[in-house]
């Protein structure tokens, strides 16, 4: 199936027709459970001992796609086709927020019933300065997970593309299908998110757990 | 640290740890969620799981949620998208301008804006509206001629018999409409020109053509806007691949059977 045809699925399935929404849902489902459960077991020690990792990945599957159609599908509508990311990988991008988020933010989350690794996560990160934050490891993959709960799945693509991928600035034109100005902006956007992050981890004060993701959105 | 150090050692965290989470659970997973492992696959994750409980916890998040998983899901998603959407917020009225005298140089701009706004109107008014998406059909309902029915829901024909078909939108359509209908019996494919009315459903009358020989038929109604049903052979294509809803033309099909003419 071609960008367009994808394109032209998923306006008929938001517009309704039944049929179109069937396919898309079985287009989505194998990459949504297994990008969720790439996230989960990525992470397996967040989650308590004796959850059913099953359950969690279908409740979290079904989860991931209400979040895409909910608001009459505004999530999916954010989709763009020529940014150079695929539906396949904006919808991956999407459930991994959503585990990374549903990890941390308390929502059946494992650590009310676990508040040993609340505590070690939670404790380390707000009586620190950004220096020693940063110094340790676990505090950075910390940093690294909440910029990912925190970024639109475009911007987390441009993450991956100039930090990731560490593509040059023409080479990340080329493959997000973004201007300079706009590549630039984002390269600022990024900075000053992670920066944020930081300052929230080393303060005293904690991260609000559910504001609207609308940092960099 | 530089801030532009911080995001690169993020970049390299990242990175590590996908190549770490891949090393560990490699495509194949991936493949099985999608359900499209071979059986050879299927037996070595299998085998796999047996090995560790980290394996079989992988195997169970992985395993496919299957079909009614997905019934579900559509279910949901369609009550969603049928609810209500919350209206807007009312706007403010703006805030009143204070009058102010206009310099030449201003009078100047206001005229210049004012054509570049007119050249834009005048562009925005040649372009036609866009044309509407085309709504799902139904299949199509074959009626008239000879036709009789063997115990099953195939009806049976003979060339030169009547044929009636009629196709109904699963909503109200606005807007104009095309139609083609072929015959279809593995690749050979016959085009049929029946009597047309279209007014967002579709009735076809004519004759089944002495080209149709006897056998096992489909056939075929593609419904689309003017000028945007594509060839036969585009459509030949696009029906191999499962394709049979586009943006602006779908088809529809009916099973029939034809039989020998009796002598007179």
């Amino acid at each position: 199936m071609d960008a367009e045809d994808t394109c032209e699925l998923v306006r008929e399935a938001l517009a309704g027709d039944r049929d179109a929404l069937a396919r898309l849902v079985a287009l989505l489902t194998p990459v949504i459970q297994a990008r969720v459960a790439r996230t989960l077991l990525a992470r397996r020690s967040l989650l308590g001992a004796g959850r059913n990792v099953r359950q969690e990945v279908e409740d979290l599957t079904q989860e991931v796609f209400l979040s895409l159609f909910t608001r009459n599908g505004h999530v999916l509508r954010t989709w763009e086709a020529e940014r150079g990311l695929s539906l396949e990988n904006f919808v991956g991008l999407v459930s991994e927020r959503h585990v990374v988020s549903f990890l941390r933010s308390g929502k059946r989350n494992p650590w009310k019933e676990d508040p040993t690794s609340a505590g070690d996560l939670e404790s380390e990160t707000l009586d620190q300065g950004p220096e020693e934050v940063t110094a340790s490891r676990e505090q950075l993959r910390l940093l690294l997970d909440r910029l990912q709960e925190k970024l639109s799945p475009l911007g987390r693509h441009l993450f991956d593309l100039l930090f990731v991928q560490e593509l040059s600035q023409a080479e990340t034109m080329a493959a997000s299908g973004l201007s300079a100005d706009a590549v630039y902006a984002w390269r600022s956007r990024l900075r000053r998110l992670a920066q944020k992050l930081l300052a929230e981890m080393s303060g005293k004060t904690a991260p609000a757990r559910n504001t609207r993701k609308d940092g960099t959105a | 640290m530089s801030e532009d150090r911080l995001l690169r050692d993020l970049g390299h965290l990242a990175n590590e740890e996908n190549k770490a989470v891949h090393s560990r659970l490699d495509e194949r997973w991936d493949r099985m969620a999608a359900g499209t492992l071979t059986a050879e696959e299927e037996a070595e994750l299998r085998a796999l799981a047996e090995t560790s409980p980290e394996a079989r916890e992988a195997h169970e998040a992985f395993r496919p949620l299957g079909p009614d998983f997905q019934a579900r899901i559509i279910d949901t998603i369609a009550a969603e998208l049928t609810q209500p959407q919350a209206k807007p917020e009312p706007q403010q009225p703006p805030p009143r301008i204070l009058p102010f005298r206009l310099t030449t140089v201003q009078i100047t701009r206001w005229l210049t804006a004012a054509a570049a706004a007119a050249a834009v109107l005048f562009l925005l008014l040649r372009i036609p509206a866009s044309m509407p998406i085309l709504t799902a059909y139904n299949p199509p309902e074959l009626s008239g001629g000879e036709k009789k029915f063997r115990g099953e829901e195939v009806p049976v024909y003979r060339p030169g018999s009547s044929l009636t078909v009629k196709v109904r939108p699963q909503k109200a359509v606005s807007g104009p409409l095309d139609v083609r209908a072929y015959f279809a019996r593995g690749n050979e494919w016959v085009s049929w020109e029946p009597k047309k009315e279209v007014d967002g459903s579709v009735r076809l009358e004519g004759e089944l053509s002495r080209a149709i020989h006897p056998g096992d038929w489909r056939l075929w109604i593609v419904v689309g806007r003017p000028g945007k049903i594509p060839h036969m052979t585009e459509i030949q294509e696009r029906l191999r691949e499962g394709q049979r809803k586009k943006k602006y033309w779908q088809a529809v099909s009916a099973d029939l059977r034809v039989e020998e003419q009796v002598p007179p």
